[in-house]
């Protein structure tokens, strides 16, 4: 009896152990994603899921996390278990080239960019059946919901433009021209304004998401490919694919306040739930490195599993 | 011609558009250990525009800036037509003996690739020799979802795991000749 207690007090702490702040890297060149609990700086698993995984979306709560897999063309669907374990219980098929990948708030749809088709597949989150596919610009990359899940946000890369669908009528409400190949995107609610990296023209485009317009266009590194934003709105972080850098931006004020060197090739970047750290995952030296938001300096490194791409919404709370 | 006959192989072995590969980023390393000092080997492949000194399908590679970034060389070949290719120095660090550039313009004809970023670093073994190492990061020739033969995946590997071969195993040559 008393052995069964402390299996159980043990069972409850190891749970509570993996309830900290879990980081989902999609490891293109092993066909995995490696789950990295950001509080103690360790790999706990190496989770295998379909050919070269680049997309990966969290969904909120982070019980369920998305995977697209573009040599597969299918998206993983992985759910973590009552005991902190992960279990892959789905793979469908998602389009021709499923890339960027996200959720609504509400955690019920997963959206999916089709590289090739042009097309943004809507899956059910549960079910993973697809309920709607919508018409979007060439090359569908980055995605982002407004906080009240009424709008999609898509970046199209090849067409050089945003595109902003209404989730109830499945209706494009306006296509808002942004910088040159722009790929990813971040919901930003001061202001609010939506930030976008414009990969071919080494800027990030900030966008009015009510206006629809583009009201800003900041220099940055060369190849930019994702951005990360304070929850204050006061800083944001832009991966530089080409300049191994995060380029560090006063948000308020639009000034450059920094430009860090990172590991080689920095791609997805997300602030930690507590503020403290910026995540960039480094697909050509394969580790994730942390940057202390308030100092800007790399505060750790840590080595993952080959080409970590982590693009999207890749941190659980 | 060829590429017809490309697309009757793809026929005839049933590959269709959703089985083909998606634009995923391709990556190399290659390595070589040389015999020699990092001192020695830095010296030798330190130069943005001095790689036609230890590479041999190079012929010239002059640049515009030396080795400040942002520095724009110009590869001429050692192949029929003297083809070029254009790249330019995106960081340079003479105290950790590396360097970091993308090609501009190349035709894929004469390199299978795109959107092609690169590492050339020297690093001490520890046994008084030295490791050099040449990293690439790109994407096939042909990013359409089924691309013909000779611009996929495997050609431009192969591509460029052939010039880094022929580019590492000279300059060990190089460097180890007494």
């Amino acid at each position: 009896m008393k052995l069964a207690l402390v299996c159980l007090v043990l069972a409850l702490a190891s749970v509570s152990a993996h309830a900290g702040t879990l980081a989902y890297l999609t490891e293109q060149g092993a066909d995995s994603v490696a789950v990295v609990d950001v509080d103690s700086w360790k790999v706990l698993e190496q989770i295998k899921v379909g050919r070269k995984p680049a997309g990966v979306a969290v969904a909120p709560g982070g019980e369920r996390i998305f995977v697209s897999n573009p040599e597969s063309a299918t998206v993983s669907a992985i759910v973590r278990g009552a005991d902190g374990r992960h279990k892959v219980v789905g793979e469908v098929k998602a389009g021709q080239g499923p890339l960027g990948i996200a959720t609504d708030r509400a955690g019920k749809q997963v959206f999916v960019a089709d590289w090739y088709n042009d097309e943004v597949h809507v899956l059910d989150a549960a079910s993973l059946k697809e309920t709607r596919v919508f018409k979007v610009g060439r090359s569908p990359s980055g995605m982002t919901t407004s906080p009240d899940d009424r709008l999609l946000f898509v970046a199209n890369r090849e067409s050089d433009t945003v595109s902003v669908i209404e989730l109830a009528s499945g209706q494009t409400l306006a296509t808002i021209p942004v910088g040159k190949a722009p790929f990813g995107v971040a919901y930003d609610e001061n202001g609010p304004r939506l930030w976008v990296a414009n990969v071919q023209s080494s800027d990030v485009s900030v966008v009015d998401p009510i206006a629809f317009r583009e009201i800003r266009r900041v220099k940055v590194g060369e190849f930019p490919y994702a951005v990360a934003v304070t929850r204050d709105g006061a800083r944001a972080f832009v991966t530089n694919q080409h300049a191994d850098s995060v380029s560090v931006i006063d948000a308020r004020t639009y000034a450059p306040l920094a430009t860090l060197e990172t590991g080689a090739y920095p791609e997805g970047i997300l602030i930690s739930p507590d503020q403290t750290r910026a995540l960039v995952s480094c697909w050509m030296d394969d580790e994730l490195d942390a940057i202390d938001v308030s100092t800007l300096k790399i505060s750790a490194r840590l080595k993952v599993g080959s080409g970590p791409r982590a693009f999207g919404q890749f941190i659980a709370p | 011609m060829k590429l017809l006959l490309a697309a009757a192989v793809a026929l005839a072995l049933g590959i269709s558009a959703a089985q083909a590969h998606g634009p995923t980023r391709q990556k190399m390393i290659e390595s070589v250990d040389i015999d020699k000092p990092v001192d020695k080997v830095w010296a030798i492949v330190k130069d943005f525009d001095g790689i036609a000194k230890w590479h041999p399908v190079i012929a010239s590679s002059k640049a515009t800036k030396g080795n400040e970034p942002g520095s724009v060389r110009t590869l001429v070949l050692k192949a029929p037509g003297n083809p070029e290719i254009i790249e330019k120095l995106l960081t340079y660090s003479d105290a950790d003996h590396t360097y970091h550039y993308e090609i501009k313009t190349v035709d894929v004809k004469v390199l299978p690739i795109q959107n092609y970023t690169s590492w050339l670093k020297v690093e001490d073994d520890g046994h008084g020799g030295s490791t050099v190492e040449w990293k690439g990061a790109y994407y096939r020739g042909d990013q359409r979802n089924d691309p013909v033969p000779e611009l996929n995946d495997d050609a431009a590997n192969a591509a460029v795991k052939g010039v880094y071969r022929a580019g590492l195993d000279n300059l060990k040559k190089i460097a180890e000749a007494p």
